[in-house]
């Protein structure tokens, strides 16, 4: 069979070699990556893409060429560009992949050559994401586990060296290189007294301890995790750089979401709906299956509160795209074989009572609970005061938003309710508006 | 279109001649200039375009040759169109040649002495001042027929020649027909056709267009003229065309790794 | 089929017609009716009789008496004298220059006897509109015996061996262009008349069509058979309507009696012929502009690396010949190769371009007694030409030059007027056969200016398409008119000479090529009028209008007609007194000098007198008329 670029997406990093070199084997004076015949891309800051001419057997650039100038070069198999062009620019028009360019600057259209047999892009990719052969590569980490450098002794002892400086090892190397002379390590915190003429309460939310939802297991089984959890298993600088689920490292192809997870829910103190769970699950969903697009996906809800400009539309996509959403409440998680977990629920919607279905990932979406700190923030003479859901009470909440019972102090954000980010934004501004003419009136007033 | 490559698919015979005295093998079919170039033997030209028919018009390719059972009849030729044949002989850089492409290097000066390409050509003839008489109100056309050959490779045919002789020049008579794609302007040897590209509009031609916009990255595609006429010769979708071959680029990738933009 | 005792050949080409010769045609019949001698004398209306200059021209047959510049007044007492009382009339006759006898039988006029008609075969003895008039002399009988008694084969090699080569100007032997197309592969194959005759002043080929159109369709027939192909193609100026008229008529009737169309003959041979009309262009007279204007593109030539025999119109392989080419087939054929090598001069028994065989027919124009279109063997002298056939220079003047082929050609000057014409010795001479053109000149003719015509011809009728011929000529044009102009130099010579070389060799086709022939035969023969021009500032010939200045002598008669004529009031002068030509006013414009009765005015160049013209002959009419 005939060598071809391989492309695996999992692999790759991103780090656009590919381009660089493309480009400097193309230019040879100049590296010019946005002339580079090879595209790579990353979608969403998780998921990656190259794309590069498919030499296609019925292509068509060739057929649209007016003078014929595109011409399969028998050895290498490429569609190669010849001088017969005219600069005609139809061919960038016609692929309905736009793998092929025009350089404006040096006036002459670019495509995939393959470089005449030996691709630089697939010669430079440091993790074979991209390579030129007939047939899928194997991973280099799995080349690494032929390689036995150390003996098992050796390898624990090298791994005891580790100062575990993932997080700050204080090596000062930050000191050294800032020029403004602003880290200090030994800063310690200060107390600072600071007169004011108004206060504006921003302190956030809590998110719910899936603990203590003990039904759920959260804690006991290892492949339970919280969505907070699961934002750091896809995220762009994930650990291994895949998502894996915890208790053995597989990649899962079945994962459920379980939403109101410490909203809605009376057993656990909080009745309310935390507004934003339905939504960034879906998100979640979609950015899973961008990262594992072979992997089920069941989000288990008792309503899908999708209630913004575009919001609707992105949960039906979700739906055409695949993910299953079904309607009904997880009453409990229990343990199955190999690190799966049985998830039970009620059928709501297809009435058949209480059924059970097995996954080998469940996420919890947390909710939001009120920061019930910031009640105590005032302790001489007013207090502020609280509404019925422990939440910062905005006294004229519909009319006359962000004012809380203090006069001169008004809340922003979730300190006053569950807030999504477009909309602690609206009230932080609104707060902010408040407290400037609150300011205004007291200068007036003396 | 692609009737040359059509002819080139059978098998070609072989055929040996020299060139300056080099022994040189190439296929039937192909002119003499075709077998200097594979050979990376230099012959100036200027109305020569490899993907437009030649038509021996700037007379500058110009070479000797002679048939090896008659060495000494020598012959001028246009090397752009001249076939090849076995036992040729040719000599691209003889006494002779060089002066005839001196003198027509000088007359091109007289026609277009704005132009910096043929000067530099010129310079390498070893012209030096001329005492001919210059063009009046000169532009930098030297009648190569390149654009008129360009637009009717694209399917425009806007451009013709019109009069003849002295006063042969190039229009676009009917404005209907030009679709602005600048082809012609890209082409020219000597950048004679002036065009340009302000506020969204191109203007070439005495010709007025509106530039299309990708509707994803807001970079400009093409003129509408260009975009309907290529809708219509390649039955692509015209919608295929309103997107910018980098935003087209963008969602192919999204697409093969399940990404939906 | 009735006999006359008398026919009454009128001369109906162009030129005669121009001059009421159909009027003249009108005057014979009313009072041939008026004297009820229709039975007895036929009125006939011919083509070009030849003697263009004389006309319009009747030839009484079969006395062979030759009537001149015939006017419908004189047409009753011509028929009375010599149609009734058989006297024919010697006033209307043609006396030669100088003399006063005249000669009434046309063969003793020198123009004629001089001439061989092959060609022209029929010249002024059939109605060109009517085939049976054709039919009657032979016509069409070298058609039935080749349908009839040869193959395609043998019939080419006649013609090779004939060794007729193209009268268009090239000079290809006729023979081998038909082998190579029919040995050509692609079909269909077709042939072509080239009719389009743009060389100003050559009237050769419209004098053959108007008068005997037949003779090009026969021959164009034969070729077709001896090629095999079945459609034919006659291309002619658009400035030629008679012809184009008369070729019309002839077909109309060739279609009906079966000899053109399909089965012609019931033979199987299919041919037919369609005219297509030229739009102005000289450069379409070239073969493959001409094919690309028939197939309606830009009438452009291509390069002629492959040639049109191989792939011409619609890239199938055509043979293109002139219309004197094509008249000269079917008298080869009745008379044999043999008779055809026996005119002309050379050796052409190995290769045919050893010779220049058969007849030409030339148009004598200029400053020449006997303007008109001859037929001659090639071979004759141009001194035999000139002096014999042309009747020499008009009013006792020099012979300066004769230029021959049209622009393409060159001058042949005085000491060369014993050269035979043929193809070769005229190349070697520095000119071209060409298509037939010869133009005579005098002492009055400036031979730079005679240059600069030709370079201003080919400059309105380049193609524009290839650098050497366009440019070329553009400074061709400008160096011509600073010499003209007295701003000259000799270095201007040397860029000229080095221009014309690029253009011969570098040029796409023959216009371009043979553009500086002109100008390089006259600075070889006459560079001492070029230097006279640079120098001294000097026009030797009176002629160039920046170089001359006309000065009136001590002659003058003080008629003041000069001064009445003057369009500058440039003249001062009484009655019987000296006139005087302010110089500040003159604009050499040349009235007076042609007024003047009794040649008293002189034109001065380079600080001499250069010249004394002759004042303007009387009119005709004054000398000749009853």
């Amino acid at each position: 069979m005939a060598k071809q670029l391989i492309y695996t997406p999992d692999r790759c990093v991103d780090c656009k070699n590919c381009e660089i070199a493309c480009s400097f084997i193309h230019t040879k004076d100049i590296t010019k990556p946005a002339m580079s015949r090879v595209r790579a891309f990353t979608y969403g800051d998780i998921v990656k893409s190259v794309t590069v001419c498919k030499q296609c057997e019925d292509a068509l650039c060739q057929k649209v060429c007016p003078t014929g100038a595109l011409v399969r070069n028998p050895e290498t198999g490429a569609i190669d560009r010849t001088d017969k062009c005219i600069l005609c620019k139809m061919c960038t028009l016609a692929c309905p992949y736009g793998n092929i360019h025009l350089d404006p600057i040096y006036d002459e259209i670019v495509k995939c050559d393959l470089c005449g047999g030996d691709p630089a892009c697939a010669m430079f990719c440091p993790t074979r994401a991209l390579v030129w052969a007939d047939e899928p590569v194997p991973d280099i980490k799995q080349d690494a586990q032929i390689e036995h450098v150390f003996n098992e002794e050796e390898a624990r002892y090298s791994a005891n060296r580790c100062l575990d400086c993932a997080d700050c090892s204080e090596c000062g190397e930050c000191i050294k290189a800032c020029p403004a002379d602003a880290i200090h390590f030994d800063m310690q915190p200060e107390e600072l007294e600071i007169e004011a003429n108004s206060v504006i309460v921003s302190t956030g939310f809590k998110l719910f301890d899936a603990h203590l939802k003990t039904t759920y297991g959260f804690g006991k089984y290892p492949n339970v995790v919280t969505a907070m959890q699961m934002d750091r298993l896809v995220s762009p600088t994930k650990p291994f750089n895949r998502t894996l689920r915890p208790s053995d490292g597989k990649a899962p192809d079945n994962i459920a979401f379980v939403l109101c997870t410490g909203s809605r829910d009376c057993t656990i103190g909080n009745p309310l709906c935390s507004r934003v769970c339905c939504m960034y699950s879906i998100k979640q969903a979609q950015l899973i299956m961008g990262s594992l697009p072979l992997a089920d996906i069941t989000i288990y809800y008792i309503d899908i509160r999708a209630f913004g400009k575009g919001y609707e539309e992105f949960y039906q996509q979700s739906e055409e795209m695949g993910v299953y959403f079904v309607k009904g409440r997880v009453a409990k998680i229990e343990p199955a074989e190999d690190g799966n977990l049985s998830v039970f629920y009620e059928d709501i919607e297809g009435g058949s009572g209480q059924q059970q279905m097995e996954h080998d990932l469940v996420v919890l979406s947390v909710g939001l609970l009120p920061n019930m700190d910031a009640l105590h923030l005032f302790n001489n003479g007013d207090r502020l005061k609280s509404d019925a859901y422990s939440y910062v009470e905005e006294i004229n909440e519909d009319t006359d938003p962000t004012r809380t019972s203090i006069n001169g102090v008004f809340a922003a954000g979730t300190t006053s309710a569950a807030r999504d980010i477009p909309d602690s934004i609206l009230h932080a501004g609104a707060a902010a508006v408040q407290a400037a003419g609150y300011i205004h009136q007291l200068k007036a007033s003396r | 279109m692609t009737e040359v490559n059509a002819a080139r698919d059978t098998k070609p015979e072989t055929v040996q001649m020299t060139i300056n005295g080099n022994s040189i093998e190439t296929e039937k079919g192909k002119t003499v200039l075709e077998a200097a170039r594979e050979n990376d033997i230099e012959i100036p030209t200027l109305c020569y375009h490899p993907g437009l028919e030649s038509i021996g018009a700037c007379r500058l390719c110009l070479v000797e040759v002679a048939k090896s059972s008659r060495p000494g009849r020598k012959r001028l030729v246009t090397s752009c169109l001249f076939p090849v044949e076995n036992g040729l002989i040719v000599d691209t850089q003889s006494n002779v040649v060089r002066q005839h492409r001196k003198i027509v290097l000088k007359l091109l000066i007289a026609r277009v002495p704005d132009s910096d390409v043929i000067r530099r050509l010129a310079d390498e003839y070893g012209v030096q001042e001329s005492r001919y008489v210059e063009r009046e109100d000169a532009d930098k056309c030297i009648m190569c027929g390149t654009c008129v050959r360009v637009c009717n490779a694209m399917g425009a045919n806007a451009l013709v020649t019109l009069s003849h002789g002295l006063d042969k020049y190039v229009d676009v008579p009917n404005k209907n027909a030009c679709i602005g794609c600048l082809a012609c302007a890209l082409n020219c040897p000597t950048n004679a056709i002036p065009f340009e590209e302000t506020d969204g509009k191109r203007r070439i031609w005495g010709k007025e267009f509106d530039l299309v916009r990708c509707w994803a990255s807001g970079e400009p595609i093409g003129t509408l003229e260009q975009i309907w006429h290529f809708a219509k010769r390649s039955d692509i979708p015209i919608e295929s065309f309103l997107k910018s071959d980098k935003v087209r680029e963008r969602e192919d990738a999204a697409e093969s790794v399940g990404v939906k933009l | 089929m009735k006999t006359y005792r008398a026919n009454v050949m009128i001369c109906a080409g162009t030129a005669c017609v121009s001059n009421h010769s159909l009027d003249v045609r009108k005057a014979f019949e009313e009072e041939i009716k008026k004297r009820d001698l229709e039975d007895e004398v036929q009125v006939v209306t011919t083509g070009c009789n030849g003697f263009c200059g004389a006309g319009p021209i009747v030839v009484i047959q079969p006395d062979g008496i030759f009537y001149q510049f015939l006017k419908p007044k004189d047409v009753p007492y011509l028929v009375e004298e010599h149609l009734l009382k058989g006297r024919p009339v010697k006033k209307l006759m043609y006396v030669p220059p100088d003399e006063e006898v005249p000669i009434p039988k046309m063969y003793d006029i020198n123009f004629f006897s001089g001439q061989m008609l092959v060609a022209l075969r029929n010249r002024g003895m059939i109605d060109p509109e009517k085939i049976d008039d054709y039919i009657a002399r032979d016509g069409y009988s070298a058609l039935v015996k080749v349908l009839t008694t040869k193959t395609p084969d043998e019939v080419i090699e006649e013609i090779k061996a004939s060794a007729l080569r193209g009268r268009g100007g090239g000079g290809f032997p006729a023979g081998i262009k038909w082998e190579t197309c029919k040995k050509a592969k692609g079909e269909p194959k077709y042939v072509i008349c080239n009719a389009d005759e743009g060389d100003p002043g050559a009237f050769m080929d419209r004098s053959i069509i108007e008068g005997d159109p037949h003779s090009v369709l026969e021959g164009m027939a034969i070729g077709a058979y001896a090629i095999g192909v079945s459609q034919g193609y006659i291309y002619v100026r658009m400035e030629y309507p008679l012809a184009i008229e008369r070729f019309k008529i002839a077909l109309k009737q060739a279609r009906e009696y079966g000899l053109l169309g399909k089965n012609i003959l019931d033979t199987g041979f299919d041919f037919d012929v369609d005219i297509r009309r030229g739009a102005g262009a000289f450069v379409c007279g070239e073969s493959t502009a001409l094919m690309a204007s028939v197939e309606g593109r830009i009438g452009e030539p291509r390069a002629k690396y492959i040639h049109t025999v191989e792939h011409g119109l619609w890239n199938r392989p055509t043979c293109l010949n002139n219309v004197e080419t094509w008249a000269n087939v079917p008298v080869i054929i009745l008379q044999g190769a043999e008779w055809f090598t026996s005119i002309g001069t050379g050796d052409v028994s190995e290769n045919p371009w050893g010779g220049s065989k058969g007849t030409k027919v030339f148009s004598l124009a200029g400053k020449i007694n006997n303007t008109g279109l001859v037929e001659v063997p090639m071979g004759i002298t141009l001194r035999k030409l000139v002096y014999d056939v042309g009747g020499g220079i008009p009013k006792g003047r020099k012979f300066k030059a004769v230029q021959t082929g049209g622009p393409s050609g060159g001058f042949i000057p005085e000491e060369l007027l014993d050269l035979q014409v043929d193809f070769e010795q005229l190349d070697a001479a520095g000119s071209i056969m060409g298509s037939g053109g010869m133009v005579i000149m005098d002492e009055s003719n400036c031979m730079v200016s005679m240059a600069l015509y030709f370079i201003e011809f080919l400059v309105g009728e380049s193609c524009g398409k290839c650098t050497p011929c366009r440019e070329g000529l553009r400074q061709l044009r400008y160096f011509l008119k600073k010499i003209i102009n007295g701003e000259g130099t000799v270095e201007d010579l040397e860029e000229i000479e080095i221009i014309s070389e690029t253009m011969q060799n570098a040029s796409l086709c023959g216009l371009g090529k043979s553009a500086p022939n002109p100008v390089l035969s006259t600075l070889k023969y006459f560079r001492d009028e070029y230097i006279a021009h640079i120098e001294q500032k000097k026009c030797p010939a009176g002629s160039c209008r920046a170089l001359i200045k006309y000065e009136i002598n001590e002659s003058c008669i003080g008629c003041l007609l000069c001064k009445k004529q003057c369009p500058e009031n440039a003249i001062s002068g009484e009655s019987k007194k000296l006139h005087i030509i302010d110089q500040d006013k003159c604009t050499n414009c040349g009235v007076c000098f042609s007024v003047c009765p009794v040649d008293s005015i002189d034109i001065i160049s380079g600080g001499e007198i250069v010249y004394h013209h002759e004042a303007l002959e009387v009119e005709n009419d004054k000398e000749t008329s009853v």
